[in-house]
């Protein structure tokens, strides 16, 4: 009882500072039951939304039509049925002459059963089925200004646009954007003559049985039925579809839930160091108290209460944050899961967040806290202080710097739902933070080193203050450098992507591929290039198989060995020169040799366990073909040109299915566009990837994470602020003496003012210096190591962050400080007195 | 008469970089309840450490201090914090009130430790005694220097201590106020009937106290008190 009454005296006086700390941890917390109830509705949506993954209960895939034994089999399921032909073609806007890869799917049967296509206006997504209408997404309307009502070009045939297309049940805006869709009547797909011999095309038969059936079931039967009469099938049921979908969003999860643990962790090792210079200055009192009776425990449960309290009131504020932000969630991740996520606060999460925020507090503050229990009181009759710690004190040290770090675990451990991971995410976070802190150290160190001793006094003295006894300078600099890194890091990478895309279509470099160009239209599509004085860099032959048996043993009796390599589809070409890009690296060319020989790809072969020598049996859409592996060759796949896996000798697959692929260069996007445009109206079948596409698409999609790790490092800059704020006001009545004797010894407002001011840009600069350093570091690894590209950092963005960074410091340390230049020297002096 | 402290061959040393300091040496006497004595010497001989160790702030080096017949080297710290509670009362130099605590919570802080209730009635009470009667919610920042050891010897007194030890209390004052605060301090120590052990440079002072302990680097050079008293 009397700790308690003690815990509220003795706060007085540093309440409103202590409650500057609580937000630390507030920002923390308010990121983590933000995210946890996104994973919570995000889990829950999915389950809801399960059928409406697939639109239907069970859908039977294959890139080859039906043969009559999967008909009958369809036949025979009942239920409600529909169809589905989907293939990549080019579509063309003849209002704007506008064209542009689309995914076009061909639909019969009332599609999607679950769930619902959402079209502006609504009723164009049942409608447009009933005539030459289509539905077109939304994104590819606006990039060419068309509107309903106007017509668009698929193949052969003239569509009225129906409506805009909004959102198709199990799929994501960030694929719509890739392959804009645009859904057709079936009756007009044969007219508009896409499907062709060679192009690839996925049909699709969809089902939803309303009675109770096992549809886990009947999806292994069917692929049993037909896997001799229909060998390519894949059956995928809501189920399937609901654990995929699962997995991402547990990645999603975990991606997001980092953000919160790092700002949850900031905010923890912010109170500890509050606490930390909080304790400094009540160890006289306490010393007071232990001389007039009170124990070390009594002492300590004081404060410890005092911290506690702290944490409740921090974690609340957070919690009732944390439903704000939680509102506006939703919008962020949308891009990336189908369906739309419906989120409301739950009293659960709150309370989970108040308790982990508490407990955190707690767990963070106890160390610097222990310090009271181990205060003598001999501190109260002489300045001196016994800094020895006793034995028992150094276990408990150690025990309460265990008990946090095995906290820091277990909320990891929550947020990443696995050990492995919550180990990873914590040891993974502690290296970060420390590699941010060494960094800081060494630059801090450097500064010190390399003291510019000629400068001015005030200069001096201002940098002298990031040094002064229990400054935050480390804390800052590791807070705001570690949101400055996330940022830095990210846009350094994306930076990287980027560039290294449009160089690749730089000088001479070919920059469209044209592709589905069917044999007799080779010399047609050829001229039509050749008349838009655009040279013809390269016309192949592509023929698509799939491996039969390796060495005379099928495919099926070989298990998993090889894997993807094993089932993938490999679209091949024949010739008898080596390209560009190629190297040969084993064996000998096949150039002319009348042998039937192919030569894989030095990488695939490995995978395949098959050297020079071997015979492989392919699968060209049924037929067998064994030939001998010739050479193997190495591959630069970084261009924008066909490369290929396999590559035969001429002789052997002349007479297969095939299409071809043409490649070009265009200088300006004017001149492509065109001659997609020329091409659409007479070829419609052939379609074209450019460079712009793959730059706008690409572009798109790194700033859309770009906007989640935005996210994330708000957070963490959020918290370096407020522990900036937080210092500035814990040292604010040393300042304010300290400036009240600097001016009692002559110095001048202004001069005291400057002093801060250096303090604050320094401090700044150091911390932003230390994350774009960082950010380099990340960058170039993102760079060299996940996207495989050239490192090529923003430089002008990042002298921007260095800009920034220091500015944003010095306002908000000046803020802090406004005041300390202006109270009267003499009312300090003698409080101090 | 009983002894209420008993310090018998007590020896501090500090470890200064790598050699022993000696600060207290073999230093021993018998203080009898009720009585008033004053601990003089110049500044540098121990007088703070010597009180600090009979209060059991701080650990012994070698020799025994029993406190009202316990000896504390037996004690932990908490346990002597326990004793503290019971049985002694503290007078600082620098007064040494709580910040944070108002006067008259400072004055009922040892009340409080001992689980006593009305304990904010008594202390304003004592207050009131002291001639702050009027000042029960300021806290120390508002009060000066006089005030604020009038408001230490209220909390020194309030739980009646077997024994009061003060380090120069009037050593922060000037000489008027420190005269009224002295004068104070002994009417207390006469109403409660409390041992006094005080330290001071002030030969008056030690001059109204019945015995004065001399000490001279660390070592009783004069003790007045009767050699059946001595031991
Ligand atoms: N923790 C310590 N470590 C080392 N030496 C110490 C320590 N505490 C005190 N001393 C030394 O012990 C000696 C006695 O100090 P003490 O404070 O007891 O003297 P004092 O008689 O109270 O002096 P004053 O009249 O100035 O208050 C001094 O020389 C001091 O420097
Ligand atoms: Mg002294």
């Amino acid at each position: 009882m009397w700790v308690l009454r003690m815990a509220w005296r003795d706060s007085r006086g540093f309440r409103q500072r202590l409650l500057l700390y609580t937000s630390a941890i507030a920002i923390g917390i308010a990121a983590l039951t933000a995210l946890r109830g996104l994973s919570h509705a995000m889990e829950e949506g999915v389950a809801q939304q399960a059928s409406e993954l697939l639109g239907a209960d069970l859908e039977v895939e294959s890139d080859l039509p039906f043969s009559a034994t999967a008909e009958a089999l369809f036949d025979s399921l009942g239920g409600r049925r529909a169809r589905m032909v989907e293939t990549l073609s080019m579509v063309l806007l003849p209002e704007s002459g506008g064209t542009r890869l689309s995914e076009v799917r061909a639909i019969r049967g009332n599609w999607p059963f679950y769930g619902e296509l959402r079209s502006d206006p609504p009723t164009a997504a049942l409608s447009f089925r009933q005539g030459r209408e289509a539905l077109v997404d939304n994104g590819l309307l606006l990039q060419y200004e068309a509107e309903v009502g106007d017509s668009i070009k698929v193949g052969r045939v003239t569509f009225r646009i129906a409506g805009r297309l909004l959102g198709i049940p199990g799929e994501t805006a960030v694929r719509t954007d890739v392959r804009p869709p645009v859904l057709i009547p079936y009756e007009y797909l044969a007219q508009t003559e896409l499907v062709q011999y060679g192009s690839r095309i996925e049909y699709k038969a969809l089902f939803r049985f309303d009675d109770d059936r096992d549809v886990q079931d009947l999806a292994e039967r069917i692929k049993e039925r037909l896997s001799r009469s229909d060998p390519d099938i894949d059956v995928d049921t809501a189920r399937d579809r609901q654990q995929r979908l699962g997995r991402t969003i547990r990645n999603l999860d975990r991606f997001l839930g980092l953000g919160g643990f790092i700002a949850l962790l900031l905010g923890a090792v912010g109170v500890a160091s509050a606490i930390h210079a909080y304790v400094e200055q009540k160890l006289e009192s306490v010393a007071v108290l232990r001389s007039l009776g009170a124990t070390g425990g009594q002492a300590l449960r004081i404060y410890l209460l005092q911290a506690g309290v702290l944490g409740l009131i921090g974690s609340t504020a957070g919690a009732i944050a944390g439903a704000a932000v939680l509102l506006t969630l939703p919008a962020l991740i949308a891009d990336f899961l189908p369906g739309t996520v419906r989120v409301s606060p739950s009293l659960g999460t709150a309370l989970e967040g108040i308790s982990i925020g508490t407990s955190i507090a707690l767990l963070f503050a106890a160390r610097p806290l222990l310090a009271v229990r181990s205060a003598s009181p001999l501190l109260a009759i002489r300045a001196s202080y016994e800094s020895g710690l006793r034995a028992g004190d150094r276990v408990w040290r150690g025990l309460v710097v265990v008990l946090a770090a095995g906290g820091a675990y277990l909320l990891a451990r929550l947020l990443a739902g696995r050990p492995d991971h919550a180990l990873f995410f914590t040891a993974g976070t502690a290296v970060a933070l420390m590699l941010l802190a060494l960094s800081a150290h060494l630059l801090r160190g450097s500064v010190r080193r390399f003291f510019p001793r000629s400068l001015s006094y005030v200069t001096r003295q201002g940098l002298a203050n990031l040094y002064r006894p229990h400054n935050q300078t480390l804390l800052l600099m590791v807070s705001l450098g570690l949101g400055t890194f996330l940022v830095a890091t990210l846009y350094t990478a994306q930076n990287s992507v980027l560039a290294h895309i449009s160089q690749l279509g730089g000088e001479a470099q070919p920059n469209v591929v044209l592709f589905d160009i069917q044999s007799d239209q080779t010399e047609g599509v050829r001229q039509l290039v050749q008349q838009m004085e655009m040279p013809v860099l390269q016309l192949v032959p592509v023929v698509s198989m799939h491996i039969g048996a390796i060495g005379g043993v099928p495919v099926d009796s070989l298990g998993d060995q090889g894997g993807w390599a094993l089932r993938r589809e490999y679209r091949s070409t024949y010739r008898s020169e080596l390209a560009d890009s190629e190297a040969l690296v084993g064996g000998t060319w096949h150039g002319d040799t009348v042998q039937a020989a192919v030569s894989l790809e030095a990488g695939v072969a490995q995978r395949l366990g098959v050297s020079v020598g071997d015979s492989l049996t392919f699968d060209v859409q049924g037929m067998p073909l064994t030939v001998v592996v010739g050479s193997l060759r190495s591959v630069d796949w970084q261009r924008i040109m066909p490369n290929f896996l396999c590559v035969f000798s001429p002789g052997v697959l002349e007479a297969a299915p095939q299409f071809h692929v043409l490649v070009t260069r265009g200088d300006s996007p004017e001149a492509r566009a065109l001659l997609q445009r020329r091409l659409v109206e007479k070829y419609p079948n052939v379609s074209a990837i450019d460079l712009d596409l793959i730059l706008r698409t690409v572009d798109d999609i790194l700033d859309r994470v770009a906007a989640l790790v935005r996210f994330m490092a708000l957070f963490s800059v959020a918290t370096g602020v407020v522990v900036l704020i937080a210092s500035v006001s814990a040292s604010r009545f040393q300042r304010v003496r300290e400036s009240a004797l600097l001016r009692t010894l002559g110095a001048s407002q202004q001069q005291v003012q400057r002093m801060l001011l250096v303090e604050y840009a320094a401090l700044g600069t150091l911390a932003g210096l230390t994350g774009l350093l960082l950010a380099l570091g990340g960058g170039w690894g993102l760079a060299r190591f996940v996207f495989e590209v050239t490192f090529a950092p923003a430089w002008d963005w990042l002298a921007g962050a260095l800009l920034v960074v220091p500015l944003l410091t010095i306002l908000v340390g000046l803020f802090g400080s406004r005041g300390v230049a202006r109270v009267p020297p003499l009312e300090v002096l003698r409080r101090a007195g | 008469m009983t002894d209420v402290l008993d310090v018998r061959d007590l020896t501090r040393t500090y470890r200064s970089g790598d050699r022993d300091l000696t600060v207290l040496q073999s230093v021993t006497f018998r203080i009898a309840a009720g009585t008033t004595s004053a601990i003089v010497g110049p500044s540098g001989s121990g007088k703070t450490t010597l009180l600090g160790l009979c209060a059991g702030l701080d650990r012994t080096s070698a020799g025994t201090v029993i406190l009202d017949g316990r000896p504390l080297e037996h004690l932990s710290e908490d346990e002597r914090a326990l004793l503290r509670r019971e049985l002694v009362g503290f007078v600082f130099q620098n007064f040494q009130l709580i910040p944070t605590l108002s006067a008259v919570e400072n004055v009922a802080v040892p009340l409080e430790l001992r689980g006593e209730s009305g304990a904010r009635e008594r202390a304003a009470e004592l207050l009131d005694r002291v001639g702050l009667g009027d000042r029960l919610d300021h806290y120390p920042v508002q009060l000066s220097g006089g005030e604020q050891q009038r408001v230490g010897l209220a909390r020194a007194f309030i739980h009646r201590p077997k024994i009061l030890f003060a380090d120069e209390p009037t050593g922060n004052l000037d000489a008027d106020t420190g005269a009224a605060v002295e004068d104070l301090l002994f009417e207390l120590n006469r109403e409660t009937g409390t041992t006094l052990v005080l330290v001071t440079h002030d030969i008056d002072l030690a001059g109204r106290c019945g015995r004065m302990i001399r000490l001279r680097a660390g070592a009783v050079v004069e003790d007045t008190a009767a050699p059946a008293e001595r031991d």
